[in-house]
Order: C-alpha cells, then structure tokens, then sequence
C-alpha cells in the first residue's frame, strides 16, 4: 500500500515531469540525428562517440573563452566533423558503416579521456574547472493550481530544452516538406531510382550524415551544459545507442521518435525515484532497455500485419482482374 | 628446403595494407605521444617493452600475467566475432553475453556445486556458456520471429545484462560483510582443471581453454559444411539461398554458438582471474571481440596474432600511463584509426591498381620472350 502511496507522490510532483522533459532532451537530440542519418539510408552508430566528443569540447571551449556561445558553436562544429568523417569512410573508403560507427565511438571514448588528460591534467573528471549552464527560461508561476502545474512543468527548462523539441517539428518539416529532405529520403529509399534521376547519392547521405553529426553535437553539448557542469569519462553512458533504439522503435518518423525519447526521459526520471519507492534501483535503470526491445517487437508485428494486409488486399485485387 | 609460395597480388596488396594501416595507427601514437610527454623517450621505451620488461630491465612475471588476463577473453570474444560475422551477423549483445557467462559461472561454483575439483569449473563454464547462448538466443529469436532490427536489440540486452547482474550481486549473492564482492570463489578446489600451470604465477589453463576454443572455431568455419555454409551466407546471401543453404538456420545457429563462446569466456575469465566475483560494470571484451575480429579478418587461425597485438599495446600503454603522466586511452584512438584504414576497400586502391598493371605487364613480357624464342 505505501509502495503505491509513493508512487502517487512521485506522479503528481510536477518536479518529476520537469526532470522528464530534461532528461529526454539529449536523446531527443540524438535520436533526431540518427533520423536523418537512417532516412539516407545510413545507421549512425557512432552518435555515442560523437556526443562525447561535443560533451567535451563544449567545456574546453569554455573554460577557455567564458563563453558558452561559442562553446556551443564548437561543439556543432565538432559534432559535423565527426559526421564527415563518418561519411568519408562509409561513403567514400567504403567501410561497413556499422563499423565506422564502433571506430568512431572507440575513437571517441579514447580521444575524449586523453584531450580531457592534456588539457586538464585530470585524469577522470574534469572537477578542476566547472562551467556555467546554458541559459535558462525563468520560472513562471500562476495562481491557478492547474496552471501553476503545467508551468512548474514547462517554464525554468534550459533553452537548449526547448531547442530540443522545436527541432522535432523542424525535422519533420525539413524531411518532408523540403527538397533536400525528399533527397534524402529517396536516397535511402532506393539510391538506385534516386541516382537515375540525377540526385548524387553520396554527396546526398554526406550532407545527412553531416546533420546527424550536427545533432548529435547538440546532443553532447547539452550534457555539459545542462546535466552536469563538467566532463567526466563515459558521461554520455549509452544516451547514442539509446537513441538509435528510439529511432528503431518510432520507425524514424520524428513524431513517434520524440515520443519514444520521452518514454526514456519517463524511465530515467523514475530511476531517480527508485530508492525512495524501495526497489531495487538496478531493475528501475533496466527499464528503458527492456520497453525498447518490447517496443521493436509491438512495432515490427504492427509493421509485418501493415505489410500483409497490403499484400494481401493486392492480391485480392488481383484476383478480381482476372 | 621449402619453396616459398608465390604470393598473389591480392595477397601482396592485403600485406601492404595491413602493414600501412598499423603502420598509420601507430605512427599517429608515437606522434602524439613525443608530442605531450616530457620525457617521449622514456614513454616510447616503456610502451613498446613495459609488457615483458621492467624499467630497470628484468624479467616482468607481473606484467606477463596481465597480458595473458587480456588475451584470455579477448581470443574468447574474437572467436565468437568471427564465427557471426563471417556469417554477416551483426548481433552487437556479446558484451552481455560475456557479462552473463561470468556472472552465472559465480553463481554455479558458489550455490550449485561447491569446492568439487574438476567438476565444479567444468559445470560452472558450461553453465556459463549456456546463458551467454539464452542472451544471444532472444535479439536472434525477435528477429527471426518478428523481424526486429538484431543489432538495436543486442545492444538493449547488453544494458539489461548487467542491471540484472549488478541487481543479483548486490542484493542476492554479495557477502554481506564487503561492499560489492562475493564469498571466495573457492579456486583451491578447481586447481586440477584451472591453475595447472600456475607454478608461477603466470600461465593460467584458462588461456588453454581459450586457445581450443580458438582452434575450434578455426575448424568449425574453415574444415565443416556448417562452416563452409556460414561463410557463403555470410558474402553472399542470395547465393547461399539459392544453393539450398538455410540462410535462417545459419543465422540463428551463428548467433547462438557465437554467445556460447561469449559465455564460456566470461566464465571462464571469471575463474582464471578472480578469487571473488566482484562485476559492476560490463567488460568492454564483447567489444574488442570486434575490434580484434577485424583484425584478424574473420579468421580465428590470425586470432592469437591480433589479439596479441592488442593486448600488447595496452598493456604497453598502461605501464607508460602509469610513469610518464600520459593516459593509456590512446589505444582505443590507435585501434579505431587502425581498424578505419584495414577495412577500407578504397584505401590504397591506386596501388592496387599500379600492382596488377605491373604484374600484367610483366606477365605479358615473358610470354612475348616466349613466343619471340619460339619464332626464332
């Protein structure tokens, strides 16, 4: 009975729901640019290095200059860089971009502890300089409880946040309704068609991986700039694959995506929860993995039922021809 | 005396790549590591001798035995990489499976037969390997059933591996007195089967187990239908389909002796190498399995070579970290740039292209001196 009781407090404390949205922003990020990445056809596996790369370079690039700005801009930049570089191994080397992907990310875990190493001297953390935050939305509050709620909820999140879920929107618009985004779908879709009728299906995915890149920076770049002050070593802890499963399980449609991205801000909100409501904190952080492998199953059987009912009604119009 | 065999330019050109892209990876270490030590010579002397030697220029038994704990799990996971990508398998949960084996061979020697020589490790590394095959068995089996993506799911049950391994240890099987071990494994009793060798600290049976299980998968892949199988699916599906193989049957079967191995590896690591199981955090071997898979080509017989390499150059790295104030993380960069430039089709293509020209061209000239000596 407590159990539930507490689980009552932890539902209806609009802290909770803050730290939700919080929590989902950097895979939302990331799960944006694989995407992009995986409508051109190409799995980026390497968002995981990539992120921890930006994470560490937007708190260099502030400790260095005392401009969050400008830490932000380099971590993009950083993150494109790395998207290039992915493409010019996939694309242009032709290695297996499932490979690039585990290159990149190996590459990121060891540049990132020994950048961190040179520029520091700390060889875990970087404790010895804490940066600022990015900006936040003040705090807005109404007289009315209901309001009150969904402003404890929605207001005082970092604008990087709320970056996070306008890009769901532009993504959207930017694959479906732009001609670069038709591009690249096409490309994913069948390169064949796509180079037949003069779209360059490398510089295609290039510039879809390049994005990816861009995102995933983001994605890094809010990790120091908004969950901790600092880097330390792995920080990133599997948000990149995380998002690569929220991709799979919203079938990279953005809208489906972002809300898969907010079921593991639900779950990694909860786990913070756990030891309050007296379960074991290890079965709470086991949660997000297990709903994503749920969720690829409910979705591959919804996708394989689609699938056979277009195929069957082809028949059956078949049939009726003859 | 032998004769040589006559090398084909295929062969010749995947020498000189190979030789290029370690020759890249461990120029770029060098580089950086005379850039940002005080003392590069010191830091150079000790990365490439620190495995065998000590500064002062004895015999290290200390360092050897690290070096055979890293190669011991990661010729475990090489052979387990191998088996499934030379069938194209992209199944990533061998970390888990590791994870598992390990965690499951702690609960056997300790609760299912205790203290009992031979029969407990053997049990306990059996047991081992089948939970690394039940981690691999459901990402294949949702796959196969459902069609969901291998690679995304295998990736989850890493996660969930070690939440549910972290979760058994803290709150079932952890001596309570210690902060996050087990009671002793009790390896006095398993000395017969695991620690024959161990006279002196550093030979472990565990690295003979992990060389049979290397010569297993050589023969399996290269000397039986299965294997044979296995590789023609894995270059070209199709073809393999049309020719009556099962492609699903290879799929799943890869998977599953793929985690089996996993799972014997982390057993059989566990046994080798620990007195109590003590796991929080998983390994990392599952992922060098695929480093070291690539590597070695998918070739279990260049296993032992490239995993010494690595294993090698890591604990080179670690002696040098410790002394030169440098991080030993550089050889994850090394290996990623390494593996990048071995694997790229296009990469020294023109010379490729140069080296059959000329051998084209030499070929021709000698079949004109022929034809020339013929006429005359």
């Amino acid at each position: 009975m407590e159990f539930w009781t507490n689980i009552g407090i932890v539902l209806s404390n609009p802290m909770f729901y803050f730290a939700v949205i919080r929590l989902a922003a950097p895979i939302l990020f990331a799960a944006m640019g694989c995407i992009v990445a995986q409508k051109a056809g190409a799995t980026n596996i390497g968002l995981e290095g990539i992120m921890l790369m930006s994470a560490l370079t937007a708190v260099l690039v502030q400790a260095y200059t005392k401009s969050i700005a400008l830490a932000l801009i380099a971590s993009v930049i950083v993150g494109i860089l790395m998207g290039l570089f992915i493409a010019l191994f996939a694309l242009k080397l032709r290695v297996d971009i499932i490979l690039v992907g585990i290159a990149v990310n190996l590459i990121g875990a060891g540049a990132t502890a020994f950048v961190m190493f040179l520029a520091t001297g700390d060889r875990t953390t970087t404790t010895s300089i804490l940066i600022d935050f990015f900006p936040r939305l003040p705090i807005a509050t109404s007289d009315v409880p209901f309001l009150n709620f969904i402003a404890q909820v929605f207001t005082g999140q970092s604008y990087l946040t709320y970056l996070a879920i306008v890009l769901v929107f532009v993504v959207a618009f930017f694959l479906y309704k732009t001609r670069l985004g038709l591009r690249i779908r096409a490309v994913g879709e069948n390169p064949d068609a796509a180079s037949s009728v003069g779209v360059s299906v490398i510089k295609t995915k290039t510039i879809a991986l390049a994005i990816s890149g861009l995102f995933g920076g983001l994605g890094g770049a809010f990790m120091t700039m908004e969950i901790l002050p600092y880097f330390t070593k792995g920080m990133v802890q599997g948000r990149g694959f995380i998002a690569l499963a929220a991709c799979a399980m919203g079938s990279a449609a953005p809208g489906l995506t972002a809300i898969t991205c907010v079921l593991f801000g639900f779950f990694y909100a909860f786990s913070n929860y756990a030891r309050m409501l007296n379960i074991p904190d290890e079965l709470i952080s086991m949660l997000p993995y297990v709903v994503v492998i749920i969720g690829l199953v409910v979705v591959s059987i919804s996708k394989n039922a689609k699938l056979k009912k277009r195929l069957s009604g082809g028949t059956a119009a078949k049939t009726k021809k003859n | 005396m032998l004769k040589a065999k006559k090398l084909s330019v295929q062969q010749k050109y995947n020498i000189i790549r190979m030789a290029v892209a370690i020759g890249i990876g461990l120029a770029f270490a060098i580089l950086v590591i005379c850039l940002t030590t005080e003392n590069p010579g010191k830091a150079l002397k000790l990365f490439f001798t620190s495995p065998f030697i000590l500064e002062n220029g004895n015999f290290a038994p200390t360092h050897v035995k690290q070096l055979i704990q890293k190669i011991v799990p990661m010729l475990f996971t090489g052979s387990a990489v191998c088996i499934m990508f030379s069938a194209n398998q992209f199944n990533l949960g061998l970390e888990g499976s590791f994870f598992m084996g390990g965690l499951v061979a702690a609960v056997s020697t300790l609760y299912i037969l205790h203290g009992v020589p031979v029969l407990s490790p053997l049990l306990a590394i059996f047991l081992g390997g089948i939970a690394g095959l039940i981690v691999m068995l459901i990402p294949a089996l949702l796959q196969r059933i459902v069609g969901a993506d291998v690679m995304v799911s295998s990736l989850m049950m890493n996660y969930i591996c070690r939440f549910i391994g972290v979760w058994i240890l803290m709150d079932h099987i952890k001596d309570t007195t210690s902060s996050n071990y087990t009671l002793p494994l009790g390896l006095d009793a398993s000395k017969p089967i695991l620690h024959v060798l161990d006279g002196k600290g550093i030979f472990s049976t565990g690295l003979i187990y992990a060389l049979l299980f290397v010569a297993l998968a050589f023969v399996l892949l290269y000397k039986t239908r299965i294997g044979y199988y296995f590789r023609i699916t894995g270059q070209n599906k199709n073809f393999a389909q049309y020719a009556g193989v099962s492609v699903v049957a290879v799929a799943m079967l890869s998977q599953l002796i793929g985690g089996f191995i996993g799972g014997v590896g982390g057993a059989t690591y566990l046994l080798s190498f620990f007195q109590r199981y003590n796991w929080t955090e998983l390994t990392g071997f599952g992922w060098d399995g695929v480093t070291i898979a690539i590597f070695a080509k998918n070739n279990p017989k260049n296993l032992p070579i490239a995993v010494l390499f690595i294993a090698y150059l890591r604990v080179g790295a670690y002696y040098m970290a410790l002394s030169c104030g440098t991080m030993h993380e550089i050889t994850d960069i090394v290996e990623g740039v390494i593996i990048l430039f071995l694997l790229a089709e296009q990469f020294l293509f023109k010379t490729y292209k140069k080296m059959v020209f000329k051998e084209a061209n030499e070929r021709r000239a000698i079949e004109e001196r022929k034809i020339a000596a013929g006429v005359k």
